[in-house]
């Protein structure tokens, strides 16, 4: 997957450096080793939780009441992924879950980035007005605005048998406008796209100027491409987010065939019992795509140094 | 260690004073303020709409006697005074206070660790990744659940197993008043890391490689380098990161939710929990945003603490 | 710029204004008042109706789109659209309906929700001589009523009660389960010890903390509210005893508090940690996937919580209600299908799908019913089933925060009295606001 890797280099015969760049070869590679163990170490307690998920979602659920628990799974049982696509209208869900997981990362790219390389690199007169508008949109709990935004939703005139005015109808209420329009753009991403393009070189605009370059041109065709690990950030980030989205959907939407994933996961737990084994088997196939999709992502973040560091 | 040279110190900014005389500076000028204005239209439209449109209702509503039936009635401060004598609504914005002021610098320290590190060549640096960002990825409901079991009270719980080795415990971590909260961080800070390495991992891809290759020139080593270059470039980052996790800190709610629905005792109660409570169990919707109002000023404080703290939005 | 910036303000405030208004005026369309029918000859019946429910997750839905809503359809023409919604997120999901004025014709909720809803006049009043056409028993009506007219009614039922594993009891030569609260406080003692407690009362895996109290309260002859919800009762003598006898029993060690198991884990009893504890009929469904030899017969002992002070055995009652929304436009139909599935038949379909136990034990016969032995139990009992929740419109302001005051005394964090002092301030807050 990387690149390059940490093959020692090949033993040159320089009698008069030998001596000391051995100890120093052999100090690096102990760096090395200490480095990739803490690594090994700390990245397992991370995901420590998410295999456990991963083991759980193959046990047979009578393995958790025993004393003591067997860690390992006796028997594998994959059962419980079968058991968990019967229990809802995955396909369904998914294909939701995905297509709202996609507009949220188009839109977000393409206006977030219009929006953030503005506030970093263009002057104008309302720049700071705007940078601190969307530091305070970020802060207001979704909890405080879903009622007005529900409004705003259910009485948009002209929509599902509205008026002009709004009423009469139901909206945008269980339909794909209610899932994506609202939360199309997310602040939060035109605060991490400002970010990264602050960051970049601003001689280079400059120059392009003096080229002839047009304002859209410098930001789409030289800037832009300067921050594609930002751009891959952020596509991942609201991706993950309208892939896991869970609770607008379920309120805007009535219908079983507009609803996403999350709401799949969410009836293993109900209120009496909750069935941990198709939780796990749920949550572990959701988050599949997620990973591959980090997998594919993170390729793209090579050291900046080992980048360009043949020039 | 092997060497004694005292490095110079690289150069830690880009360069950014000289400017070049631009011919028709004029009209560069307008076509810069009108592209500015006409790139951050879109996002500013719709969150004006979105958001703002909202944000006016809930802040009109936060003066008012609201149960959702009936309409508003007008109450003027009553629901401000209501939170000032409230001391559950105060005790939950000290747990975020505490969540936040433990939790953040813990998670953003491993999160830089982690980033500089996998920003490295490595065997392998891919699957460390995932495996760091993949409480990211989880959906919070099984992370939730997950930590449930692993602070479970008996000896099947994975906490109490390895606590149990070194002869501590068995601890009741979630039911505990006592050690709840401290339970909750741990939670937070885990599941908080992977973002922050991810933001922290693309903005050391902005770091120009050259200045590296200057400072190995200079015979700089790996702390040196990593106080004068990363740090410097990795300031925008920073300040981003810690805006943020200290908004997305204050909104913590669904793991709460079912980690330990605020309790035992409401010893893990938050702000934002506060606020579900009291708008969707109590039908007391004006009383709730006002809370929301307190909860915008404390954050719009903090932030503006935290922008003196990481010196600038933009690193200069 | 300055002009246009204090025009966007003053469009987002005429924008907000709109919206307030709109709010008001959205129940203005339909008539809250107008009367349910239920004597509406079916066939005049026609159009669409919604149904709102957290109930028949998983499995449950197909029996209910396919074996209780298409007979239905077919017989009268009225499709029913279902809205399913998580246990969690129902809450949210009734309040923004409500304030966007286009909520479900028919929504189920649970126990303790009808009174407040009630009276804020979301649900619509349901003929009386209907309901006593049913032939309920009373146990299960008395959270139906608010202000003496009913406004829900049961269609499943969580029922809980003790249970015990019989060796434990042989072991001890225990013979007989207790008779009253004292007897069950000595067993408790008695059967503690060797890793083993005697009873898990807190362990959550059949309710939260404040329903813990509350069942404790209705055993010790206490009620939460006076009978017109107006003055709280539950920090009389009954809820003094029942606080002061969990202390007690914690105290001992036959109650361990920190037992409390996760969510999706099993419970101290399923593992045999615990000897006596309480039981929700929904747990079958668990014990069933995890711990089958339970669910044998004659596996577990049952009975009911003993009386504290005299009197009758009690069982504490949760479950779905089903109510009519006051705001439906087409209130005869939402009232047919309110009919219909309050039908024995399916009562039965409905419930042998959910493992919940249905409102009447008069329902045909049906294997998954009869072969649960929790169930079974509920059911025989069910006019022992009067500690319920709820009771007062004030009661969903109450509800969530009586955990914390509960919570705050088993943990030590506060005493008796002054838990006491805190619930009656809650609720006589609560009350004023009514």
């Amino acid at each position: 997957m990387a690149t390059d890797t940490l093959t020692p280099a090949l033993p040159r015969t320089d009698p008069s450096a030998s001596g000391r760049t051995t100890s120093m070869r052999r100090q690096k590679r102990l760096g090395a080793t200490a480095i990739l163990v803490f690594l090994i170490l700390s990245s397992l307690l991370m995901a420590a939780p998410f295999l456990w998920m991963a083991l759980s979602s193959i046990r047979d659920p009578t393995e958790l009441a025993q004393v003591p628990m067997p860690l390992i799974p006796q028997d594998l049982r994959l059962e419980n992924y079968t058991d968990a696509l019967a229990r809802a209208p995955f396909a369904t869900y998914a294909r939701n879950s995905l297509i709202l997981a996609t507009a949220a990362a188009v839109l977000n790219v393409a206006f977030g980035s219009a929006c953030g390389y503005a506030l970093a690199k263009l002057r104008f007169r309302l720049a700071p007005a705007v940078f601190g508008w969307m530091v305070a949109c970020i802060m207001i709990p979704f909890y405080a605005t879903v009622i007005p935004v529900f409004l705003m939703v259910r009485h948009m005139p002209l929509f599902g048998g509205n008026s002009i005015l709004g009423a009469g109808g139901t909206g945008w209420i269980d339909t794909w406008w209610a899932l994506i329009v609202p939360g199309a753009i997310s602040p939060f991403m035109v605060f991490l796209f400002r970010q990264f393009y602050v960051t970049t070189p601003s001689e280079l605009i400059e120059a392009a100027r003096l080229d002839g370059v047009s304002e859209f041109g410098i930001y789409a065709r030289i800037m832009t491409p300067l921050i594609k690990p930002g751009l891959l950030t952020v596509a991942l980030l609201s991706f993950e987010a309208g892939w896991n989205n869970f609770l607008w959907p379920l309120l805007v939407t009535t219908s079983d065939n507009l609803r996403v994933i999350q709401v799949g996961i969410a009836s293993f737990r109900q209120e009496a019992s909750t069935d941990w084994h198709l939780l796990m088997a749920g949550t572990t196939m959701a988050a599949v795509p997620m990973i591959i999709l980090f997998l594919v992502f993170q390729r793209y973040f090579v050291d900046g140094f080992a980048a360009s560091g043949i020039k | 260690m092997s060497t004694s040279t005292h490095p110079t110190p690289p150069p830690a900014d880009a360069p950014a004073a000289h400017r070049a005389p631009v011919p028709r500076r004029s009209t560069v000028r307008a076509a810069e303020k009108r592209w500015g204005l006409l790139l951050a239209a879109p996002a500013t439209l719709h969150t004006l709409l979105w958001i703002g449109v909202p944000i006016v209702v809930a802040i009109v509503l936060s003066f008012t006697a609201y149960d959702i039936i009936h309409p508003p009635e007008f109450a003027g401060l009553e629901n401000y005074a209501t939170i000032f004598t409230d001391g559950l609504f105060w005790r939950s914005v000290w747990h975020n206070v505490l969540i936040a002021a433990i939790g953040i610098p813990i998670s953003m320290l491993l999160a830089l660790v982690f980033a500089t590190l996998l920003n490295r060549a490595l065997p392998g640096r891919g699957v460390f990744r995932v495996m760091v960002f993949l409480p990211h990825i989880t959906a919070t409901v099984a992370v939730a659940m997950i930590w449930l079991w692993i602070y479970n009270p008996s000896e099947n719980g994975l906490m109490n197993i390895i606590l149990g080795v070194i002869g501590i415990g068995p601890l009741p971590f979630l039911t505990d008043p006592d050690l709840a909260l401290g339970a909750v961080i741990l939670v937070t800070i885990w599941q908080g890391i992977g973002l922050k390495m991810l933001i922290y991992l693309a903005a050391l891809q902005g770091v120009d490689g050259q200045l590296y290759e200057a400072a190995d020139i200079d015979g700089a080593n790996f702390v040196q380098k990593f106080h004068r270059i990363t740090v410097p470039m990795l300031r925008p980052a920073t300040f981003f990161i810690l805006i943020t996790s200290l908004i997305a800190n204050f909104q913590t709610f669904d793991l709460i939710y079912i980690l330990t629905e605020g309790g035992p005792a409401n010893s893990t109660s938050v702000v934002t929990y506060r606020i579900y409570q009291t708008a969707f169990q109590e039908f007391r919707v004006g009383l709730a945003n006002a809370q929301s109002v307190i909860l915008l000023l404390i954050l719009i404080v903090l932030a503006f603490l935290s922008r003196r703290i990481v010196g600038g939005t933009d690193g200069d | 710029m300055q002009i246009s910036r204090r025009s966007v303000l003053a469009a987002s405030a005429a924008a907000a204004t709109g919206i307030g208004a709109a709010a008001c005026g959205a129940g203005g369309e339909m008539d809250p008042e107008e009367p349910v029918d239920l004597e509406a000859d079916e066939s005049t019946l026609s159009g669409a109706i919604s149904l709102l429910t957290p109930d028949f997750v998983g499995d449950a839905r197909a029996p209910l789109d396919e074996e209780i809503i298409a007979p239905f359809t077919e017989r009268t023409g009225v499709s029913v659209s279902v809205d399913q919604v998580d246990w969690n997120k129902l809450n949210e999901k009734i309040s923004t309906g409500i304030a966007g004025g286009i909520i479900a014709d028919l929504i189920m909720t649970g126990v303790g929700w009808t009174q407040p809803f009630a009276e804020k006049g979301i649900f619509a009043e349901i003929p009386a001589d209907f309901i006593e056409s049913l032939g309920f028993d009373e146990s299960v009506l008395v959270s139906t009523r608010f202000e003496g007219k009913y406004y829900s009614l049961p269609q499943a039922l969580d029922l809980r009660f003790l249970g015990y594993h019989p060796e434990a009891f042989a072991a001890k030569g225990i013979e007989e389960p207790p008779a009253t609260m004292d007897e069950l406080a000595e067993i408790a003692l008695e059967l503690t010890g060797d890793g083993m407690v005697g009873l898990d009362y807190l362990s959550g895996s059949a309710g939260s903390a404040r329903q813990a109290f509350v069942f404790l309260l209705y055993a010790f002859g206490g009620r939460m509210f006076s009978e017109d919800g107006m003055t709280p009762m539950l920090h009389e003598e009954p809820g003094r005893l029942a606080l002061q006898w969990m202390l007690d029993r914690m105290a001992e060690g036959s109650i361990n508090y920190d037992l409390r198991a996760a969510e999706g884990q099993p419970s101290p009893f399923q593992q045999k940690k615990a000897a006596m504890s309480l039981v929700a009929t929904g747990n079958w469904v668990t014990w069933s996937q995890m711990s089958p030899e339970l669910c044998e017969d004659g596996a577990v002992g049952l009975f009911l919580m003993p009386p504290g002070a005299g009197g009758d055995p009690v069982m504490f009652q949760g479950g779905t209600f089903i109510s009519i929304s006051s705001l439906s436009k087409n209130k005869d139909a939402a009232g047919a299908f309110m009919k219909h599935m309050l039908d024995p038949e399916y009562l039965g379909i409905g419930n042998s799908a959910m493992g919940k136990v249905p409102p009447t034990p008069d329902i045909p016969p049906d294997e998954e019913i009869e072969s649960n032995a929790l169930t079974q139990f509920g059911l025989e009992n069910l006019p022992y089933a009067g500690a319920t929740e709820g009771g007062s419109a004030a009661y969903m302001e109450v509800r969530t925060n009586l955990d914390g005051i509960v919570e705050s005394c088993l943990t030590g964090k506060s005493s008796v009295p002054a838990t006491l002092e805190d619930m009656k301030a809650l609720c006589d807050g609560a009350i004023s606001r009514i």
